[in-house]
């Protein structure tokens, strides 16, 4: 159970990570920040939590990390989807929804 | 930040990025608390939360570089060296059966056939010492040694995987009988003897002295 749940945990990590990049690339802060806002602060990463996947997620070419320089002459690292990550994306999404549907079969779940 | 992330195991480059990366967030993450009227102790607190265990980050960190450090390994010590034999494996088997005439498969002397099978096996016991010495070269362990040195089997499993499947389609559509199968099941003995049995022993005769040249010379090392 321990390890399903930490399977779970990480696959729904990748989910929202992936899903945040789905429309331009961002640095680290602000993927966590908009994930933590768009799920009304249920998902929260700390950077042992989103860093590490961040990480994962690049080397298995999901996808690619520049540095860029903002206008106030920050820089900071931000991550884009490739080809691949995209595919992922939509792989997973499929993944999720079939197991929310037979969560849903099996516990009477509502979804949102 | 250094000192907390000092249990990092990556090169200096990758640790001044990582550790930039990180200092950028907790930038933002106290900025983004000072404007949402945050005092500056209060910024500072709502920052750190991101972080409450310096440790365990360190050590997912680590974690996820060493799967890139493995998944690199892995290319240079099996794959890379792995998939040239079995190239040149496909190759050296794609120029006999090119250049050996129709009649010489069929020759009715018994050395004809020993000196091709011989060369053939000598062929592939090169071939596995080569892709285990390369192995070796660029640091693979005695098991990536030998996956790097048995790596051509494949294509031998995937011929005999065809030919076998192949030949169970032909029966079934032909309505197979236990007999056609008992029957087949000689030639599908000798096939697995010849195509895996035979050039498999070759070519861990060709990793056995590269997967114990190692070990040989850590027992020396471990003598001194």
């Amino acid at each position: 159970m321990a390890t399903m749940n930490a399977s779970i945990k990480r696959g729904s990590a990748e989910l929202a990570v992936l899903a945040v990049l789905e429309h331009q690339p961002l640095h680290g802060y602000e993927i966590a920040r908009r994930i933590e806002q768009q799920s009304d602060g249920a998902l929260k990463f700390t950077l042992a939590s989103l860093y590490p996947l961040l990480y994962r997620m690049e080397t298995r070419g999901w996808t690619k990390a520049t540095w860029e320089t903002t206008p106030a002459g920050v820089r900071r690292r931000c991550y884009g989807l490739t080809a691949k990550g995209v595919k992922q994306l939509d792989a997973t999404r499929r993944e999720w929804d079939v197991f929310f549907q037979a969560l849903s079969r099996i516990g009477g779940l509502r979804r949102a | 930040m250094r000192p907390h992330l000092a249990s990092l195991r990556v090169d200096e480059r990758r640790r001044l990025e990582i550790e930039a990366e990180l200092a950028a967030h907790l930038e933002d993450a106290y900025n983004g608390a000072v404007r949402r009227g945050c005092s500056d102790a209060e910024a500072v607190a709502s920052a750190m939360e991101r972080v409450p265990d310096w440790g365990a980050l360190a050590v997912a960190v680590n974690q996820a570089t060493d799967e890139r450090a493995m998944m690199t390994r892995h290319a240079r010590t099996v794959l890379l060296p792995g998939t040239t034999m079995l190239v040149a494996a496909a190759a050296g088997m794609a120029v006999t059966l090119s250049a050996t005439p129709a009649d010489r498969w069929a020759d009715p002397r018994w050395y004809v056939h020993a000196i091709a099978a011989g060369l053939a096996l000598l062929f592939y016991l090169v071939l596995g010492a080569i892709g285990a010495a390369w192995s070796r070269h660029v640091g693979g362990s005695p098991g990536e040694r030998l996956a790097a040195g048995a790596f051509p089997l494949v294509l031998h499993v995937a011929v005999v995987g065809l030919g076998v499947g192949e030949d169970m389609l032909f029966a079934l559509s032909r309505g197979a009988t236990g007999q056609h199968l008992g029957i087949h099941l000689a030639s599908i003995s000798r096939m697995i003897l010849i195509m895996l049995v035979a050039p498999g022993t070759a070519l861990l005769l060709g990793v056995l002295p590269f997967a114990r040249l190692r070990r040989q010379a850590s027992v020396q090392s471990g003598h001194r």
